[in-house]
């Protein structure tokens, strides 16, 4: 028998973390942030402890989830007693006392599942789908088709050590001596980041004919090239390095040499994407 | 709501975020630096000039190079890498550029020197056009930040000629 329902709304810290305390015959029934109580109640703001007696027919079920308060109470100075229906409850344990667990469980899978589930997978996808747009807006700001890469080997050392990153960018301005380029070797999979040591630019054609080196090699690159090659054109060239970031690349060193971090990483990510309530 | 999980994840957003916002400052704080490097390159002499089998034509110099760049390091210099190159034109070419001589400089107390060196990387022409040909040397210099934008500039010196023949 329900007597009185005592609600009472507790602020702590800012605005999103407000509680909701729901008193059913003076005991604690549910606590519920202020976020989901405005989503599901009709709940006045101004109110900060109301205190509800429960007449024994003054509440029924409608719509088999909402239980609506018809007769009111006279302190209750929050809610409208002419029109008499400005309170709507919809909370599991009201809804067991009349309809039993069975009930309610399908109520929460109902309701309460299917929406968050919903929610959370629309979260999912905001996260990847705004990674994806800051990806593709840096390729369309640098103009590199890979705008950031991660150093892989040591030949730049002590300049560019193994995980550091390197911003790309791809402009129009001709490749001179002594700019840290990232090119791509036929035959080769992984772009490699060394420095221009020497420019042959082209009266007629404006074409370039480029030799690099590392920094920390002894020997210039053409042993890295493909056979028969001398000289790197424009086309290998997939960008310059303009800026730099010091260890975050050890990340994707990681991941790409033990592939089970990476999907233990991503699993728990997961996980906890669809499992986080708030 | 105030879970573990909640309260870790809002604590690392925040230290990456501070994290983030000091390097961009570090990065920014370079640009209050305004240098003022000197430089000085002399060719004291043409070691040997030739023609190779195949064509193009080589020269071996030794160079004495004198320079003052303290005043490119800033807190956020992690070091300079310094080059000579060698630049010049050719009928073939609207630009040639051949590096000759790199050193990294990673302290501020080895930033002034004066070097006597013969040429580290081969100056090889693509061609033979080198026989009294006139070009400049410039000593270019790329400051490596510690962390954000990478620097680059340069000093130019011109007025310097091969001889007429081979040696």
């Amino acid at each position: 028998m329900i007597k009185s329902i005592v609600l009472t709304q507790k602020e702590i810290g800012h605005d999103s973390h407000r509680f909701v305390l729901i008193m059913i015959n003076g005991v604690i029934s549910k606590r519920k942030t202020k976020k989901k109580i405005r989503d599901e109640y009709t709940w006045h703001k101004t109110i900060d402890r109301a205190t509800l007696r429960w007449p024994t027919d003054g509440a029924q079920v409608v719509k088999h989830k909402q239980l609506i308060l018809t007769s009111l109470p006279i302190n209750c100075s929050w809610c409208n007693p002419q029109t008499g229906l400005s309170f709507g409850l919809e909370f599991g344990d009201l809804i067991k006392r009349k309809m039993g667990w069975i009930g309610e469980s399908i109520e929460s899978v109902k309701s309460m599942k299917i929406r968050d589930s919903l929610f959370q997978f629309i979260t999912l996808g905001m996260i990847v789908s705004s990674a994806l747009i800051i990806w593709k807006g840096l390729m369309c700001i640098t103009g590199s088709e890979s705008p950031v890469v991660v150093v892989l080997s040591e030949s730049m050392e002590p300049g560019f050590q193994r995980g550091d990153i390197l911003f790309l960018q791809m402009s129009k301005d001709p490749i001179r001596t002594g700019e840290i380029v990232v090119f791509n070797i036929q035959g080769r999979d992984i772009p490699i980041v060394h420095r221009v040591i020497e420019v042959h630019e082209q009266r007629q054609s404006g074409e370039v004919r480029i030799l690099t080196k590392g920094d920390n090699n002894d020997v210039d690159d053409r042993m890295l090239y493909a056979q028969g090659q001398f000289w790197l054109k424009q086309e290998h060239i997939m960008g310059r390095a303009v800026g730099f970031l010091p260890y975050v690349g050890w990340a994707t060193i990681i991941m790409t040499e033990k592939p089970i971090i990476k999907y233990i990483l991503i699993g728990a990510l997961g996980l906890l994407v669809i499992t986080s309530k708030d | 709501m105030h879970s573990f999980g909640y309260r870790a994840n809002a604590l690392l957003t925040f230290a990456v975020t501070i994290l983030a916002l000091m390097c961009a400052i570090a990065s920014l704080s370079d640009n209050l630096n305004t240098p003022s490097p000197s430089a000085q390159i002399e060719i004291l002499n043409i070691n040997w000039f030739q023609k190779q089998p195949h064509g193009n034509d080589e020269v071996s110099l030794t160079l004495n190079i004198t320079a003052d760049l303290q005043s490119l390091f800033t807190w956020n210099t992690k070091q300079l890498f310094i080059f000579v190159a060698a630049e010049y034109e050719t009928p073939k070419n609207a630009l040639n550029q051949v590096s000759l001589w790199d050193a990294i400089i990673p302290a501020k107390e080895f930033a002034k020197f004066s070097i006597h060196t013969s040429n580290k990387y081969r100056f090889i022409d693509q061609g033979h056009n080198l026989r009294s040909k006139e070009f400049n040397l410039t000593l270019h210099w790329h400051v490596m930040p510690k962390t954000g934008k990478m620097f680059a500039n340069k000093i130019v010196m011109s007025g310097y000629r091969l001889p007429e023949d081979y040696r």
